[in-house]
């Protein structure tokens, strides 16, 4: 009875770039409700996406019931009876709810689908959970927390062994929640085994029984429920010195360069009202997924909003598009520099001179070299980009070196404000610390920049204000001298029990 | 529970609303046709051309089936046409030769089109190349094959062959039975049985069906499989009314087939879609080409109307999504 019915043995996974999961063990006994934390990046989703077969470990073993499984496939997962909800929705959009609910598992008389059973065992999974949904419905057409229930509904349609929930309360309000845990109560009844991602601590010292910690793809500690409190937790998930240098700070101008007002966006964003003064860094922390991704394409045009007025320098501004964006001189250094930054398989001298080639165009249409070759150079110089000629292509430059030359297609410009997203994101030490400088330098400048990260760290180093960001909404802001990751992450990780009553009218 | 049965009839009337719209532009387009065919032409209901109407969309009415279901995975097929071709003077070509050994003949040829759409199916599902680029390849291999075998048209298929396609029963035309059988076998498959909404799944969000244990690769390639199966039944249907072989007859049929399940309201991103639609598309097409042969236009001004139509339903594709979500 004491042996683990779920063993995970010196998993490792190694992303270009990135060790995933550096010699993970874990073991979880059956009916135990076993919670995974830690920050953003910590390996929690890669290490469930080994077990649910969806990755494959590089190294490592993973026992079932003293039995070593070789898990090669979502398919030989569900066999095993592990079965995953994945962050990312994964129905198909023009099934309807019965049959997504079974997808995978629909039963047939030979081969014909009994369409009559499809719909009992799908109405059962929904009432176990205490929902009302019309099961004829396409899952197209449902809202964002009904599709959440149909992906909880297709692993409770599965008699499982070990259930994976990859945050499964993120788009839940506080009642389905509640139905969400009395059926995964129900299920640890049946010995069910259930390892639960959140970053919701609140959730996870309601539903869990033990809490594993990971940090940077490491197994910190695991530790019974009733051994730990919230800021033990948060300590562990954390666990850090401050040893980045980051610039001093400076005094800020008194001038607003940049504001945002009312600005909505249909169930992603809130009433975001935003000032950057000039010189000012304004940080924007929280969770992954809370909007902030949708909040700097809002600002600069890539998405749509509902509403929402934008003023430079005090005078509203129209921006529809990129370009009316650049036009008003906001600049936009997106966080996958890969996909939406670069044009890798071009030359460095083109990717810089991309946003400004109006600039430089001699009386008639065309490009003027001379001048171009003295931007571009400077521009290499001032950023201390390393490459071995303006043409080298953009692909063989490292990430540092990448995120640099993002940065000087944007200087080109002349910003009066910059809005950078993840601007060091997986970059070596010595880059990041000449971006922060870099950064830091402009602000004296007087640009206002707006500088979303998920590390805190840099946060806190580069910030002088910094806002908190949860469920599309501001929920804290503090000026930086005072702030501390305890603080921004309790901001970011407290539950909003009356999200539905806020609206964006 | 009485919500079920309110459910169900709330459904039943949703599903006529949904059938209603998904069929509406191509239904029209069949109606405005007849009323067309009707004023411009007197012969227009004789049953003479109403049974050349049958005989001449009958192939591509076949094709579109295989078509269908390519797109409906998110593929596409052009290697179609190239198939029929093939099929078609492979048919032709031997019954001239050995015209005792018919059956044996037709089991080649379907074994062909099962083969070659089996070879697609495996590179796209599983080598990961591009069903667009891909099928294309293979068609122009496909189509060498054919000129090599037959550089112009000839051949001679075994009599007895010949009524396959122009025999009767009780008046009503062979094809009339052929289509309603592989329409309705299809038709129950796709809407009845796991490997059909395994087909939707796939087209709608592979990664999802995938990670829910459905064998992807499997399905893929059993649905390129039965694509070229039709694609040859086609060719063989095309030998049975032509009496001969011809190198390049199946040409225009790989984008007829689109042209004729986009219509119908096959969606050309996958996941959406049925075979009956296509039917009526393949007739709107069948019908058309019949109109405009009956007044004189020249095949060279029918290239550009099909051209146009084609570009039409992929508009009405494309306009259409936004509204399904």
């Amino acid at each position: 009875m004491n042996d683990p019915f779920l063993e995970m043995r010196d998993i490792n996974k190694v992303f270009p770039g990135v060790h995933a999961l550096d010699s993970v063990s874990l073991a979880v006994m059956r009916g135990e409700i076993r919670a995974l934390v830690g920050e953003n990046g910590a390996g929690k989703s890669t290490l469930i996406k080994i077990l649910s077969g969806a990755y494959r470990a590089d190294k490592g073993e993973i026992w079932l019931e003293g039995k070593k499984a070789e898990i090669t496939s979502p398919l030989r997962a569900l066999e095993l009876g592990i079965g995953a909800i994945y962050q990312e929705f994964n129905l198909v959009p023009h099934l309807t709810v019965a049959e997504n609910i079974m997808l995978g598992q629909i039963p047939t008389n030979w081969g014909v689908i009994n369409t009559k059973e499809v719909q009992s065992r799908a109405k059962e999974v929904l009432h176990q959970l205490g929902i009302e949904l019309d099961i004829n419905q396409i899952v197209a057409k449902l809202t964002v927390a009904q599709q959440q229930i149909v992906e909880i509904a297709k692993a409770l349609a599965r008699n499982l062994q070990i259930l994976i929930m990859d945050e499964p309360t993120a788009a839940l309000n506080t009642v389905e929640i509640g139905n969400l845990f009395n059926a995964i109560r129900m299920l640890k009844r049946s010995g069910v085994t259930v390892l639960y991602i959140s970053h919701r601590l609140a959730e996870i010292f309601e539903i869990a029984d033990s809490v594993t910690v990971l940090k940077d793809g490491k197994l910190v500690e695991t530790k019974p429920i009733q051994e730990l409190n919230r800021d033990e937790v948060v300590r562990m998930m954390i666990g850090r010195q401050l040893t980045d240098y980051f610039p001093p700070k400076d005094t800020l101008g008194e001038t607003i360069v940049f504001s945002v007002r009312k600005l909505c966006l249909e169930s992603k964003l809130f009433d975001i009202n935003i000032d950057i003064h000039s010189g000012e860094i304004l940080g924007v922390a929280g969770l992954e997924g809370q909007g902030q991704s949708e909040l700097v394409q809002a600002i600069i045009g890539s998405i749509k909003r509902d509403r929402g007025d934008i003023y430079r320098d005090g005078e509203l501004i129209k921006i529809e598009d990129p370009a009316d964006a650049m036009k008003a001189g906001i600049g936009f250094i997106p966080d996958d520099r890969k996909q939406d930054g670069l044009i890798l398989i071009r030359s460095v001298n083109e990717n810089i001179t991309l946003p400004s080639l109006q600039k430089r165009k001699t009386s008639l249409l065309f490009i003027d070299f001379r001048r171009e070759k003295e931007f571009v150079s400077q521009l290499i110089e001032k950023l201390a980009i390393k490459l071995t000629g303006r043409f080298q292509l953009v692909r063989s430059l490292s990430g540092g070196n990448q995120q640099k030359v993002v940065v000087a297609k944007w200087l080109g410009i002349q910003p009066r404000v910059l809005v950078m997203a993840e601007p060091t994101r997986g970059i070596d030490v010595g880059s990041k610390s000449e971006l922060h400088h870099l950064m830091r330098e402009l602000a004296r400048q007087g640009v206002g920049i707006l500088m979303v990260s998920s590390e805190l760290p840099e946060i806190l180093g580069m910030s002088d204000r910094i806002i908190v960001m949860s469920r599309g909404r501001i929920v804290a802001e503090f000026l930086s001298e005072v702030a501390t990751e305890e603080m921004i992450m309790a901001a970011a990780t407290k539950d909003i029990v009356s999200q539905e009553t806020v609206k964006c009218e | 529970m009485s919500i079920s049965t309110s459910n169900n009839s709330r459904s039943i009337t949703r599903s006529v609303i949904k059938f209603s719209s998904r069929m509406r532009p191509v239904y029209y387009a069949l109606i405005l046709l007849c009323i067309i065919g009707i004023v411009t032409q007197p012969t227009f209901l004789s049953i003479r051309n109403l049974r050349n109407i049958i005989l001449s969309t009958t192939p591509w009415a076949i094709a579109t089936i295989g078509q269908s279901l390519a797109l409906l995975t998110g593929g596409i097929d052009l290697s179609i046409g190239p198939v029929v071709s093939l099929t078609n003077v492979i048919a032709a070509f031997l019954m001239k030769s050995h015209p005792e050994m018919v059956w044996l003949i037709v089991l080649l040829c379907i074994g062909c089109g099962l083969l070659i759409g089996m070879v697609n199916g495996l590179a796209i599902a599983r080598l990961r190349l591009n069903p667009f680029i891909l099928t294309l390849a293979t068609g122009i291999i496909i189509q060498g094959m054919s000129l090599a075998i037959m550089y112009q048209p000839g051949g001679l298929v075994t009599p007895g062959f010949l009524t396959l396609s122009r025999a009767t029963l009780a008046h009503i035309p062979y094809p009339v039975f052929y289509l309603l059988i592989l329409y309705g076998i299809g038709s129950f498959i796709l809407k009845r049985t796991s490997f059909g909404l395994s087909i939707y799944a796939v087209g709608g969000n592979e990664t999802s069906a995938h990670l829910s244990g459905i064998r992807t690769e499997l399905v893929i390639t059993a649905v390129y499989a039965i694509s070229g199966f039709m694609a040859a039944l086609a060719g063989l249907f095309l030998a049975s009314r032509i009496g001969s072989g011809d190198p390049l007859v199946g040409d225009p049929i790989s984008l007829d087939t689109i042209t004729a399940a986009v219509l119908g309201g096959t969606s050309l991103f996958g996941g959406i879609g049925d075979l009956i639609g296509g039917l009526v598309g393949a007739f709107v097409i069948g019908i058309l080409s019949t109109i405009l042969n009956l007044n004189n236009v020249s095949p060279f001004y029918q290239w550009i109307v099909k051209g146009f139509i084609l570009i039409a339903a992929l508009a009405i594709d494309l306009w259409r999504q936004p509204f399904e979500k």
